[in-house]
């Protein structure tokens, strides 16, 4: 596993500061992601941390007013989304949208064109991704109908893995917060990870408030979030101080510093 | 018989009309000349009188502030000057008759020759202002009370200062058998933050025609909402226009009706969005009943700029017998993209889920039909906070014969 | 950024945008006069009663009013429309035999291949005339005909049920510009489909409008006898021009009791076309009738197909999209009369504007006394891809039976922001996400057309939305 030097840095957020409506939601975040870590981003209800998901992945919804976000070296902070996932960054949503009229499978061969090795043709594409299907217990069926609709939440989960294993990135973005208690979907994103980082060597962000999905996962770093502001950081071990004690100490201390 | 003069008024147009063969594109409404005063206006405390004409003022004045609503709602040129000789300009979409509209203040539901007309043959005349801040503790009560060969009507302007609230209420009803009309043009403005609950009651008999017609203008954040219930008048027409002009401005308008004999029930709304995030649900329920006919005109206009807005427009309609007849026309215009649009009907039958939970319970179809007539007379009766409507309402069903049970007000 | 990404091949943008010469063809003076209806009757060599027809329906084209409640046809100028044009050659059965302008055009339109593929018929009209008719053997062994209109009205065996039918459906009184089909009609198809008689493969018409300042009338009417079955795919192209031209074309449908008949229209004619056209159905008991419609060319289009459930147990479905790009103004939808018991209608109709283009739904379904037991469903989709344009939706109900069950569902609005992020997230360019979910919006149309057809329409569909962003 690549070591925390500067080199090997993959992402750096610096001074995020990002707002909706007119209304500032993230107040100048610092983060930084070394190339083949598993990060895990936590915090109470509403701190923002699928926000910040979001605007590192470029969403139109959300305006950057200040701070930059580099990846791989290069400033991202005003790319389009398509472009940041063609330069290897990936976010699973919670939940993906539905899009009647469009089968999965040529939505996924959308996604995958342009990139290199999986220029696959028409035949080769299929047997891919049903592999793929396979490798996730997702009936290959689902390929022919339109995507998301009528998806139940385990479906919807998988879709998203799915893409993941696909589309192979340098960074996946997991959005976890309201999968956490949901058996079913546990098991599909631990197996999703599995697969990711097994196949790739990949770099892990898992954004959760809920410590179950970490069970299997080896984490590097924890970062903690509360109002749209990073308050603390620490070793793996702040997982468990964290499933104990709650998020109460750092939303006092995140209140003490505001006042 | 006391000679009176009749004029035929043209009334409750669609501004987007559609084919003339299916004849819904308008009415027509016979009314009679002469004047009777059968009109009482009560005005409570905490409102003040205002000046004649109050509502045009007050709408007129916050329009002016806006004058991006005020132009040409499209940039799409009138055809004189897209023609060039024989030559067309291709590049420019050809005019529809609605786009052709300039956008105006305000409008008259019933439309501006019926908005007129309501107007100069007004007994009772009022403005009215509720100071800012200020929440009516009584409604502002309208009792229009028909008069033979003659036209009753009342003229009424709300105006409805910044934070305040007042509740208006009209009941037209029939005291002695006759033939005339009766009537009421309204104009209500609600400023920022303002509320306004409008209720109106046709309670008449069948040799009356009722022409109940309203004017809204909202302003930012302001919120009215109108009940329109038809229970009797052998023709009655019913015309609402709001002007969502302020950011947020929402209209809920609900419409029960239960058609009776030969009676003719119509009805146009609409209702233009042109304030950010406006919302607007129009909500039409009722029965038909014997062979009595309705229209029922929707008009949703969701004009440039409007971003955010969301329009919807429900209707059902209960055909209990075989001779009624039903026409609908549920229009959504729409040039502005960040918005939603919806309409949903069903005409012909309760839901099947509504008759399956009746009949299980022992109710025949028929009687399921019966009762949902019954029942719009009851739930008149029960919504009305004013003693003299329900009243009427009580008359009117014991005159035609609905079973309706009503608990005596208090 | 490559542009191989979709499985449909990129399509040129002159597939429909080019023109030849009017060198040796016949063009009558512009105009409406009784002088030019007598002409153009003259040339046909018609029987008495069809000059009759003409000019009678030119008093009453002369006495009626156009219509006031659409978009404006101002920019048509009937003074200046050629109402005949008669290409250079008669009417042939092999591609070959026709002059090379009009056959290239054909060929690049890729009617002939169409025909070698899976067509059982083709019948192909350039300007006033049909220059090719063909029917494969097979179906004339069948009894089934397929022929010019004109033809078959020389043909003492079919003349008659001609003189029976014609513009009984749609009568000239009907509206302006039917009563102008009425005066000038020119080419077109007859087919008779004979009892219990089932085509498995489609019959074609192409019909292509080439000179300019034209107007194009032909008249298609359709007999589909008790029991049989026929799939009729029309399509429609023209070049462009800086003058109006005008399509005032007629069609009618009868089918038989039991009978099922699939109309399939693609329409492209080029954005300074008036497209009146009107089509009209009637069913026989247990009858069938299904309208595939797509509406993707003219300035101004006023297109409502009408179904009339006459018979028993007769249905209607109807499958439209209209897509409406700068400076068009298209009213399209459908009507739809239930006249008998047990008849039912499903439409389901999805328009799209951009550009500054307007379109408008517009429909009528009407239950008569007669329809017992009867139920219509419409559903019609909106999607507005940005804030210069315009849709509107203008539904009329009429019903004078208590026990029908009439449904209705409109809904306007964008494509979400959400889906555009969630798509670009996963790589797609803003421009191939939005092309995405608008072929998405269009798919129970595309799904509906014979394959090729499909592939045209995803090629328009692309093709409009190229440049769509910013």
């Amino acid at each position: 596993m690549a070591l925390e030097t500067s080199t090997g840095e993959l992402l750096r957020v610096s001074g995020l500061t990002a707002s909706v409506d007119e209304k500032e939601i993230l107040h100048g975040i610092d983060l930084s992601v070394a190339q083949g870590e598993t990060h895990v981003l936590m915090g109470p209800n509403g701190a923002g941390k699928s926000t910040l998901g979001h605007v590192v992945m470029g969403d139109p919804t959300y305006n950057v007013t200040a701070g930059s976000i580099v990846f791989n070296g290069q400033d991202v902070t005003t790319l389009s989304p398509d472009k940041r996932s063609h330069a290897g960054m990936f976010l699973s949503f919670q939940a993906p949208v539905e899009i009647p009229g469009v089968p999965l499978s040529s939505f996924l061969r959308a996604a995958a064109a342009g990139r290199e090795g999986l220029n696959l043709k028409g035949k080769q594409f299929r047997k891919h991704t049903q592999e793929l299907c396979e490798e996730l217990d997702f009936d290959p069926a689902y390929l022919d109908r339109e995507l998301g609709v009528g998806f139940s939440g385990g479906e919807k989960k998988k879709l998203e893995m799915l893409q993941l294993l696909l589309l192979k990135p340098k960074l996946a973005i997991l959005d976890e917060t309201d999968s956490g208690l949901d058996v079913d979907a546990l098991s599909v994103v631990s197996r999703g990870i599995d697969a990711y980082r097994h196949t790739c060597d990949g770099t892990l962000i898992i954004i959760t408030h809920n410590t179950r999905i970490l069970e299997r996962v080896d984490v590097d770093r924890v970062h903690v979030m509360v109002k749209g502001r990073m308050v603390h950081e620490g070793p793996a071990s702040l997982i468990e101080k964290i499933d104990t004690e709650g998020f109460e100490q750092f939303e006092q201390a995140a209140q003490a510093a505001q006042a | 018989m006391v000679e009176t003069t009749t004029t035929t008024l043209r009334a409750n147009a669609l501004i987007s009309p559609t084919w003339h063969r299916l004849d819904m594109n308008e009415a027509e409404v016979d009314v009679v000349d002469s004047i009777a005063d059968g009109i009482e206006i009560h005005v409570p405390e905490g409102a003040q009188e205002a000046e004649f004409g109050a509502f045009a003022t007050a709408a007129l004045a916050a329009w002016a502030t806006r004058p991006d609503q005020a132009k040409t709602q499209n940039n799409t040129q009138p055809d004189d000057e897209i023609l060039n000789g024989s030559e067309v300009n291709l590049d420019l979409a050809a005019t529809s008759p609605v786009t052709r509209d300039m956008p105006q203040a305000f409008e008259h539901g019933m439309g501006r020759t019926a908005g007129e007309w309501l107007a100069a043959h007004a007994a009772k005349t009022r403005a009215v202002r509720v100071p800012a801040g200020t929440a009516l503790a009584e409604p502002i009560v309208v009792h229009a009370h028909g008069k033979n060969a003659a036209a009753s009507v009342a003229s009424l302007d709300v105006v409805v200062e910044e934070g305040a609230s007042a509740q208006v209420l009209v009941c037209f009803d029939a005291p002695e058998a006759g033939e005339g009309v009766i009537g009421s043009t309204l104009g209500v403005f609600a400023d920022a933050d303002a509320h306004v609950d409008i209720q109106t009651v046709h309670a008449a008999s069948d040799g009356f025609t009722t022409m109940d017609d309203t004017a809204l203008f909202l302003d930012d954040d302001a919120r009215i909402t109108v009940r329109h219930t038809v229970l009797g008048a052998g023709k009655s027409f019913v015309g609402l226009a709001g002007n969502l002009s302020g950011k947020r401005s929402d209209v809920h308008v609900t419409t029960r009706y239960v058609g009776h004999g030969e009676e003719a029930l119509d009805f146009n709304y609409l209702l233009r969005h042109r304030g950010e995030k406006t919302t607007c649900l129009m909500d039409a329920q009722g029965v038909l009943t014997d062979e009595c006919t309705k229209i029922l005109r929707g008009t949703i206009d969701l004009a440039c700029g409007c971003a955010g807005a969301e329009g919807t427009e429900t209707e059902s309609v209960i055909l209990a017998d075989e001779r009624v007849k039903n026409n609908s026309i549920p229009i959504i215009l729409c040039s502005e993209d960040d918005v939603a649009g919806n309409h949903g009907a069903t005409i012909g039958h309760m839901r099947p889920e509504q008759l399956n939970y009746l009949m299980s319970r022992g109710i025949s179809q028929e009687a399921a039909e019966r009762l949902f007539a019954t029942a719009t007379f009851e739930d008149a009766a029960i919504t009305t906070p004013d003693a003299y409507t329900r009243q009427a309402i009580a008359k009117l069903a014991a005159e035609i014969g609905v079973p309706a049970q009503f608990d005596e007000a208090e | 950024m490559a542009k191989q990404h979709s499985e449909v091949a990129d399509i040129d943008r002159s597939l429909y945008d080019f023109r030849y010469g009017e060198e040796g063809f016949e063009r009558l003076d512009a105009g409406l006069t009784p002088e030019i209806v007598r002409e153009i009757s003259a040339k046909k060599d018609e029987p008495e009663w069809m000059l009759e027809f003409r000019l009678k329906s030119l008093e009453i084209y002369k006495s009626m009013s156009a219509p006031d409640w659409g978009p404006s046809i101002a920019g048509l100028d009937m003074d200046n429309i050629v109402t005949y044009v008669k290409p250079n050659t008669d009417q042939k059965s092999d591609w070959e035999s026709l002059p090379d302008d009009v056959k290239n055009t054909f060929d690049r339109l890729g009617i002939p291949q169409a025909e070698r593929a899976y067509l059982a018929g083709v019948g192909a009209q350039y300007d006033s005339e049909l220059v090719y008719h063909n029917m494969q053997d097979t179906a004339s062994k069948m009894g089934i005909v397929y022929s010019g209109i004109e033809e078959a009205l020389h043909d003492p065996k079919w003349e008659p049920l001609i003189r029976e039918k014609f513009m009984t459906l749609i009568p000239p009184t009907d509206h302006k510009f039917a009563a102008l089909h009425g005066a000038v009609w020119s080419g077109g198809s007859f087919v008779y489909v004979p009892k219990d008689t089932k085509l498995d493969f489609p019959l074609q018409s192409y019909f292509r409008l080439n000179a300019k300042g034209a107007g194009q009338f032909e008249h298609t009417l359709i007999i589909v006898e008790d029991g049989a079955d026929l799939h009729f795919i029309e399509g429609c192209s023209a070049p462009k021009y800086n003058v109006a031209n005008l399509h005032a074309g007629a069609v009618e449908l009868f089918v038989g009791k039991n009978a099922h008949l699939r109309y399939s229209t693609i329409e492209n004619w080029s954005k300074n076309m008036y497209n009146l056209n009107t089509k009209r159905s009637v069913c026989d008991e247990g009858g069938s009738i299904e309208w595939v419609s797509g509406s993707f060319g003219s300035h101004v289009g006023y297109l409502y197909p009408m179904s009339i459930l006459s018979g028993r147990k007769s249905t209607c479905t109807f499958t439209g999209i209209t897509f409406a790009g700068q400076g068009q103004n298209l009213d399209t939808g459908c009507k739809v009369v239930l006249a008998a018991p047990d008849t039912s209608a499903a439409i389901e109709t999805k328009s799209i504007s951009k550009g500054g283009g307007v379109s408008t739904f517009r429909s009528s379904v009407v239950a008569t006394e007669k329809a017992e037991n009867s139920a219509a469903s419409v559903s019609c989709q909106s999607l507005m891809l940005d804030a210069d344009s315009r849709s509107d939706t203008i539904p009329a109900m009429d019903i004078r039976c208590k026990n029908v069950d009439v449904g209705h569902e409109a809904t306007i609005g964008r494509i979400s922001d959400d889906t555009v992020f969630y798509l670009m997230s996963r790589g797609i360019s803003e421009e191939e996400a939005r092309t995405m979910v608008v072929n998405g919006f269009a798919d129970p149309v595309s799904k509906e057309l014979p394959l090729e057809y499909a592939v045209e329409m995803n090629n328009l569909i692309k093709l409009e939305m190229e440049g769509a962003i910013g």
